[in-house]
């Protein structure tokens, strides 16, 4: 064999580095603890969009002097746009629950400016609701027997055009006349003239978990995860020898650990979507140890006199430059999602960026040293 | 070879036909297109103590008719039990038939010293359940019906559970929602002031010369049939009973089990109906609930006992649903509401609109890469990455599958894993050529050699998938649902299409020294 780079000679090194980074990640999960979002804490979180510039300091104190000096405000930054949160407490679920959303609304309406009439808000409604208000109405006089259940009328296209167009020009209608300007019956835009209004500010999202089914998520979403980490781990020792497996899993929960740490470290939140992304890395930074194992595996029929360690040490080489463009190509569109995906999709490409690098480390520098150690100090008597 | 090329394209055009035009096509999740998601908790318990209640007061109204008299007769809610004390020992056996008669949900134990037990059979509880359930889900229905909201989904959340999910996309005020929820249905008895129905408004309205007589008003019946046929009927102002008036209401049947509903009027109740069956014997009442007419049974005969049945052609389900909605006039079943989520109509629209551009950055990029560092195989990865694509979106439009946010994420994450197949495959190949083997056997060497590797890469990340789509909800159902998708189109387009597209090549340059790879 001509001489080749000793990159499994560098184990002893990668292992150490590793050991400490692990170290570090438990003691920044421990110490920091992990940052949970509303689904697993209970409570509420409301994003929140006005029409003109609101002071963060004003918002906060009206939210104090109305009784939430519990409530967590901030900015999202370069928007006129808020994200709320709310600790739940024990009974929110029933009819009080409704009545802290409705104190809220008052807040927004009192920070924003906005007059308190009955007329529909032209600014706030989504689709049905508009639709629904023309149906009440009914100021084409269409047979009410067309309007029955799920039947789509005249009254849905308008209702659809009107929210289409303020969405496109960023969520605020200026003045009634021009959403009037979309619509071509006469009876229509009479009746709207005269019962509607606009808000100066929406709510673009509102969740609210009770405690007892966020402690409920929390238990299925850490199920979860250990139940997929142990079928994985039953597949792959059914498919390749359990000293692979250990080697595998072992990568694996130092993929989960690195990467937990350093999503606790950069503050990042843990939500649902969340949770799918630790499942994928654990799916995924299976691959390339896999692809990996299966040529150590091929090597080892071929070659019966060259030692262990080298055989791990020729796959390795043989194998580094498709783990590292599989990672490439994946990491290509999680760093897109990451900075183009917009602001929901951010905390669920984090753990993604952070896995997938370290999940390619791992498969190289982890997974085979420990698999050379199960076999030497386990099975070599055999 | 043709076999091949004929299956391919029949899938795709399959794929194409399946999700042309996208709009209609794809399901949006409520994340995406706005809307209201809530997670429901009907309390059984309101339901048990009811019953309970119920039971008590019918037993100790038939031991006082029996002429039985005991000490005491008590409900406890948190164990389910009626106990009774004190039956005089001559009465005993008298006693144990009225249990055994009107105490059929109960298990009877005997304490001794006139003592007895009553506990509720656990086939009752799981029947009160699924009333309470049914009840529920019919008010949940009939409420969200007046919205007008187009594909609600009212459903119960696993086949045992007390739990429902509903989501009504296009709504904004969930405030306004859990109150027409929660509150107790809006039911009326009122006599009928013309015989018939009508077919329409108008034709009601021709009658009377475009008015409405004096003292009357005019409801729909319920949507009947699948082409939800309305008929219109004319009743008097006057309400003779509200939903306050009646106890309870059950499915029933007569003396020859045909079903029909019987139900209980409190002592308000008796007053009323007895002087209205009375007094308009032959006459017609209009049972409406939620401004709709359900039922318009005539009356008969004169009732003024607290019993009294509606019999008609009803089917078994017909009658049940007839008895839900009479109880659904007083307060059913307390609901809580564990989960409620709303998404506003212009964050789903921009997050569609960062995602379809974040899923194209990626979309170029990767195959940018591939062609870049392939050459001429790029070719044959990036056709195998569209079709995939396209097979992709075909799988979500076929199953109905909901695209929601994560679903775009994974759809995203599919562009960036599907390649991977083809990267192991081609590295496999241009290993083969170093190793001095012919573009012919390093193709097919490449192929199988890779072949295991990639199985068992991707049957790890579905496996992840799976428990994904087992324990996630709503939108992390939809990533899972994506992702898994994505992977079984992926491994169907690097390994089959993608060998057809090198087959194709060596087919055209069967003498070719060189593989551009």
């Amino acid at each position: 064999m001509k001489k080749e780079i000793n990159i499994f000679g560098a184990r002893k090194i990668a292992v150490t580095i590793s050991l400490l980074l692990m170290t570090i990640s438990v003691i920044i999960i421990s110490v920091m603890g992990v940052k949970r979002g509303v689904q697993f804490v209970g409570g509420s979180e409301i994003q929140v969009k006005f029409k003109d510039p609101v002071n963060i300091a004003d918002l906060r104190d009206t939210f104090k002097e109305n009784g939430f000096s519990h409530a967590t405000i901030i900015q999202i930054t370069g928007q006129n746009e808020f994200i709320i949160k709310l600790k739940g407490k024990a009974g929110d679920e029933t009819a009080k629950g409704s009545k802290v959303s409705q104190r809220i609304t008052e807040i927004f309406r009192k920070v924003s400016k906005e007059e308190k009439t009955s007329l529909f808000d032209l600014n706030k409604t989504n689709t049905t609701d508009l639709a629904y208000l023309m149906k009440t109405a009914n100021p084409l006089k269409i047979d009410e027997t067309q309007m029955v259940g799920e039947k789509r009328t005249v009254y849905d296209d308008i209702a659809d055009k009107i929210v289409q167009v303020r969405s496109d020009k960023g969520d605020f209608f200026d003045s009634i006349d021009e959403a009037l300007a979309l619509v071509s019956q006469p009876e229509v835009k009479a009746f709207l003239k005269k019962s509607c209004m606009l808000g100066s500010y929406i709510k673009l999202k509102e969740d609210t978990f009770s405690p007892s089914i966020s402690s409920e998520q929390t238990e299925k979403a850490i199920l979860a995860i250990v139940m997929a980490l142990a079928a994985i781990l039953v597949y792959v020792s059914i498919r390749f020898k359990f000293d692979f497996a250990v080697g595998a899993i072992l990568a694996l929960v130092h993929d989960v650990t690195i990467t937990l740490g350093m999503f606790v470290l950069f503050k990042q939140e843990f939500t649902l979507p969340v949770v799918a992304a630790f499942l994928t890395i654990v799916g995924y930074s299976l691959n390339d140890t896999i692809v990996i194992f299966d040529r150590i595996r091929e090597n080892l029929k071929i070659v019966k006199t060259v030692p262990l360690d080298q055989v791990i040490n020729t796959s390795v080489l043989q194998t580094v430059s498709r783990t590292l463009l599989t990672s490439l190509t994946t990491l290509f569109v999680v760093v897109v999602i990451f900075f183009f995906g917009g602001l929901a999709l951010k905390g669920f490409s984090f753990p993604l960026l952070v896995g997938i690098i370290v999940g390619t480390y791992s498969s190289i520098f982890i997974a085979s040293p420990v698999y050379y150690f199960v076999e030497e100090h386990f099975y070599k008597e055999k | 070879m043709k076999f091949k090329i004929l299956f391919v394209v029949l899938l795709t055009a399959g794929a194409v036909y399946y999700i042309y035009p996208l709009k209609e096509k794809i399901n949006l999740g409520l994340d995406l297109q706005g809307g209201i998601h809530m997670v429901l908790q009907v309390e059984m318990k309101d339901a048990m103590t009811a019953e309970l209640d119920n039971s008590k007061s019918n037993m100790e109204s038939v031991l006082k008719d029996e002429k039985i008299d005991v000490t005491q007769v008590k409900a406890y809610p948190e164990k389910l039990e009626i106990m009774v004390s004190g039956v005089p020992a001559d009465k005993v056996k008298k006693a144990e038939k009225v249990f055994d008669d009107y105490m059929s949900r109960f298990n009877v134990s005997d304490d001794g010293d006139g003592a007895y037990t009553l506990s509720l059979k656990s086939v009752a509880m799981k029947e009160i359940r699924k009333q309470a359930m049914r009840q529920a889900l019919i008010t949940i229905h009939n409420r969200v019906d007046a919205y007008g909201v187009s594909e609600p989904i009212i459903q119960r959340q696993g086949l045992e559970s007390n739990r429902i999910v509903v989501e009504l996309p296009g709504l904004d005020d969930p405030t306004r929602v859990k109150k027409s929820l929660s509150e107790p249905g809006w039911l009326e008895w009122r006599l009928l002031a013309a015989p018939n129905s009508f077919k329409s408004k108008a034709d009601v309205l021709a009658a009377g010369n475009g008015k409405l007589p004096e003292g009357t008003a005019l409801f729909p019946s319920e949507p009947r049939g699948k082409a939800g046929t309305v008929v219109w009927y004319l009743v008097k102002d006057r309400v003779e009973l509200n939903g306050n008036d009646i106890k309870t209401a059950r499915r029933s049947s007569d003396q020859f089990g045909s079903p029909n509903v019987a139900f209980t009027l409190n002592q308000a109740g008796v007053t009323k109906f007895s002087r209205v069956t009375t007094e308009h014997r032959g006459e017609r009442l209009a049972i409406i609930l939620d401004k709709k007419v359900v039922s318009a049974p005539s009356i008969n005969e004169p009732i003024n006992t607290p019993n009294a049945q509606i019999t008609g052609h009803f089917t078994i389900d017909e009658s049940e649903d007839l008895a839900i909605k009479l109880r659904s006039g007083a307060l059913p079943a307390k609901m809580i509401f564990l989960e409620e989520r709303t998404v506003g109509p212009s964050l789903g629209r921009d997050s569609i609109r960062k995602g379809v551009r974040a899923a194209a950055m990626g979309l170029i990029i990767v195959m940018i890469f591939m062609l870049f560092y392939y050459k001429v195989a790029g070719i044959n990865a990036d056709l195998a990455l569209t079709l995939n694509m396209l097979y992709l979106l075909g799988g979500i439009a076929y199953f109905h599958a909901t695209l929601t946010l994560p679903g775009i994420a994974g759809f995203i994450l599919t562009i960036g894993m599907a390649v991977d197949a083809n990267v192991l495959i081609f590295e496999r190949i241009k290993e083969e050529l170093r190793n001095g083997k012919t573009p012919k056997s390093a193709i097919s060497a490449g192929f199988s050699k890779a072949l295991s590797a990639v199985l068992d890469g991707n049957i790890t990340t579905l496996i992840a998938a799976l428990f994904l789509f087992q324990y996630g909800t709503g939108p992390v159902k939809g990533f899972a649902v994506t992702l898994s998708l994505g992977i079984i189109a992926s491994l169907f387009t690097a390994i089959y299409v993608s060998r057809w597209f090198f087959d194709l090549r060596l087919e055209l340059t069967p003498n070719v020294k060189k593989l551009s790879i």
